[in-house]
């Protein structure tokens, strides 16, 4: 075999993998756009599970609800909550896109316990699918100090943002808690810490892409809310 | 080594290349959701986080102005030109990003030194196709059968499984014309670049160059004009540059490919407008789109044509710039045929098992 057969081959073969190594098969074209709504449950100083409520573009949602309910083209509620059964399990793999990363680490998450889907009409008349879900923490993570929530989807097929209004509310014992919500920083090449991405899933960097345009949610709680649960038990075992 | 042990084991060594870079997605080819495929190629642009970011926001942008406009349409037909550059415009910039067959058209027009008109044609006629297969699609599987959207997205799986195979079965072609037909037989290989075969009779073959003693215009598809005439008393035969027929079986290989792999924003698209009740302005809108995506990838398809002539042409000539033609001819070969492979993996979930 001639060298410059070898070298075209050797050729070849780099520049694919590279490109491949780089960049992984890359699918950061969202094709849905979906509304977050949060909520997280504190109870006796222990951030117990994270409520959401999404709801999905119109477009996406004729997309979904297609072929379902013959005539008119809406799904009945049997179908509708086939249609969620099967949404959740499909999160499954990808831990439901919810990240909350506390001082302990990343949180674990069960699968949701309770979980519906349901369609609301827009202004337009238009229908919009929308799907709850409660997951519960496997174990509950101290609620005091600081967690950060990322709400997103690392392939970027969804385009998740976390609503203005609702986007996020502290339910329970969380009283004294606050929140605050952090766009996504302007990208530059010292931003892709690979370390950051990684942390939140397993994906290798550069295929984590929905990370980066992800808005976080940074939770402050005053670090008494754990120790109130502690005195609530002292007390218990005084008596 | 024996040249079936040596290409026994280049194949192997793709296929686990292939299979290495599979196991680093840990995310299943589906997506999250049971509907709409996620669009899969190289996307070798995210090396270029801001540019990257402001494309996939203004996709964001894009599908919201889509879904409002196809809307606007139901209320107006006179929307139906906003609707139509809209997606004229949507089409550019999204075969900008992976998929689209944009990486296996170039190398192929690379390794197989395409003419810019023959390169920009195949870019039309792929993207069209691509556009047609999507409306064939939703009409059939969505007006016709009322195929859920699950069962569609399943439906394309199997198709871009089809497409991936094709690719791989082109790469498998090209490698072999470009590699073990060189290998092996120079003169045929001489004879193929000239591509005149059947217009060759009786040619005596020395050392790799060879004279023919007769032309048959008859039996071949050349004709008498092909013959360039120097005047110098000998008859030339032309350039590879002046032979330059369109190979229409791998052209098939590379449109079919591109066919069974319809765009999900495109079906998503037609699909709305169905439930809209406008689904001929979602046809128009398809149309659209697919004739920006011919020009994204026409663009590319001139772009490797002209790298491609550079080392044919005048340069071509010379020794030294012949030998950096085979390496572009083979590598690029090998990136069809690896790319396919990969693809072929990713779908069949070979790592993951």
């Amino acid at each position: 075999m001639s060298a410059a057969l070898r070298l075209g081959i050797r050729a070849g073969a780099f520049g694919l993998a590279a490109a491949l190594a780089s960049g992984g098969v890359a699918r950061a074209h969202p094709h849905v756009l979906v509304t977050v709504r949060s909520a997280i449950e504190i109870q006796q100083g222990a951030i117990v599970a994270i409520a959401e409520d999404w709801t999905f573009d119109a477009m996406y949602t004729a997309f979904v609800a297609t072929g379902f309910g013959a005539q008119s083209m809406t799904p009945s509620p049997q179908e509708l909550d086939s249609l969620a059964k099967q949404n959740i399990e499909g999160l499954k793999d990808y831990g439901y896109f919810t990240f909350l990363k506390s001082e302990g680490g990343l949180a674990k998450l069960d699968p949701p316990r309770v979980y519906s889907a349901q369609l609301t009409k827009t202004n337009e008349g238009d229908d919009e699918l929308g799907l709850h879900f409660e997951t519960p923490l496997a174990p509950p993570v101290a609620a005091g100090g600081r967690h950060d929530l990322m709400i997103y989807d690392p392939s970027y097929y969804a385009a998740m943002s976390i609503d203005a209004v609702d986007g996020i509310r502290i339910v329970g014992d969380g009283g004294r808690c606050s929140t605050t919500r952090i766009d996504p920083a302007p990208l530059s090449d010292s931003e892709r810490q690979s370390l950051t991405e990684s942390f939140f899933s397993n994906l290798p960097p550069g295929a984590d892409f929905g990370q980066k345009m992800a808005q976080t949610i940074e939770i402050d709680c005053p670090a008494a809310l754990n120790g109130a649960s502690q005195s609530d038990q002292t007390l218990k075992r005084g008596r | 080594m024996s040249v079936i042990a040596r290409l026994t084991r280049y194949v192997r060594a793709s296929i686990a290349l292939a299979a290495t870079c599979v196991a680093s997605q840990a995310a299943s080819p589906y997506g999250p959701f049971g509907a709409g495929l996620p669009d899969d190629g190289y996307g070798p642009l995210s090396q270029f986080p801001t540019l990257f970011r402001w494309m996939i926001e203004a996709q964001a942008w894009f599908d919201q102005r889509l879904e409002t406009a196809v809307r606007a349409v139901r209320h107006d037909p006179a929307a139906a030109w906003p609707l139509v550059a809209l997606s004229f415009l949507y089409g550019v910039l999204h075969a900008i990003g992976p998929g689209h067959g944009k990486a296996v058209l170039s190398s192929y027009v690379l390794a197989d030194r395409q003419t810019l008109r023959n390169g920009l044609l195949l870019a039309f006629v792929a993207a069209l196709a691509q556009a047609l297969g999507a409306i064939c699609l939703v009409a059939v599987a969505n007006l016709l059968l009322h195929m859920t959207s699950v069962a569609l997205t399943t439906l394309t799986y199997r198709f871009e499984i089809g497409s991936d195979a094709l690719i791989v079965g082109l790469g498998l072609w090209m490698v072999r014309e470009k590699v073990w037909i060189r290998r092996f037989d120079r003169t045929r290989a001489v004879m193929r670049d000239a591509s005149l075969q059947g217009a060759l009779v009786g040619a005596t073959v020395q050392s790799g160059r060879f004279r023919a003693s007769a032309v048959d215009f008859e039996s071949s598809s050349a004709a008498e004009g092909d013959l360039v005439d120097c005047e110098c008393g000998e008859l030339h035969l032309p350039s590879a540059a002046q032979a330059s027929a369109l190979d229409w079986r791998k052209a098939w290989g590379i449109v079919g490919a591109t066919a069974l792999r319809p765009c999900t924003g495109a079906l998503i698209v037609l699909v709305f407008a169905r439930v809209e009740g406008v689904f001929l302005m979602g046809v128009a809108a398809v149309l659209a789109m697919g004739l920006g995506v011919a020009l994204t990838v026409g663009a590319l398809a001139v772009f490797a044509a002209s790298m491609g002539r550079l080392t044919t042409g005048g340069l071509g000539s010379r020794p030294r710039l012949a030998q950096l033609k085979t390496i572009v001819e083979v590598a690029f070969s090998f990136a069809i045929l690896f790319a396919g492979l990969a693809m072929l993996a990713l779908h069949l979930d070979l790592a993951s098992g």
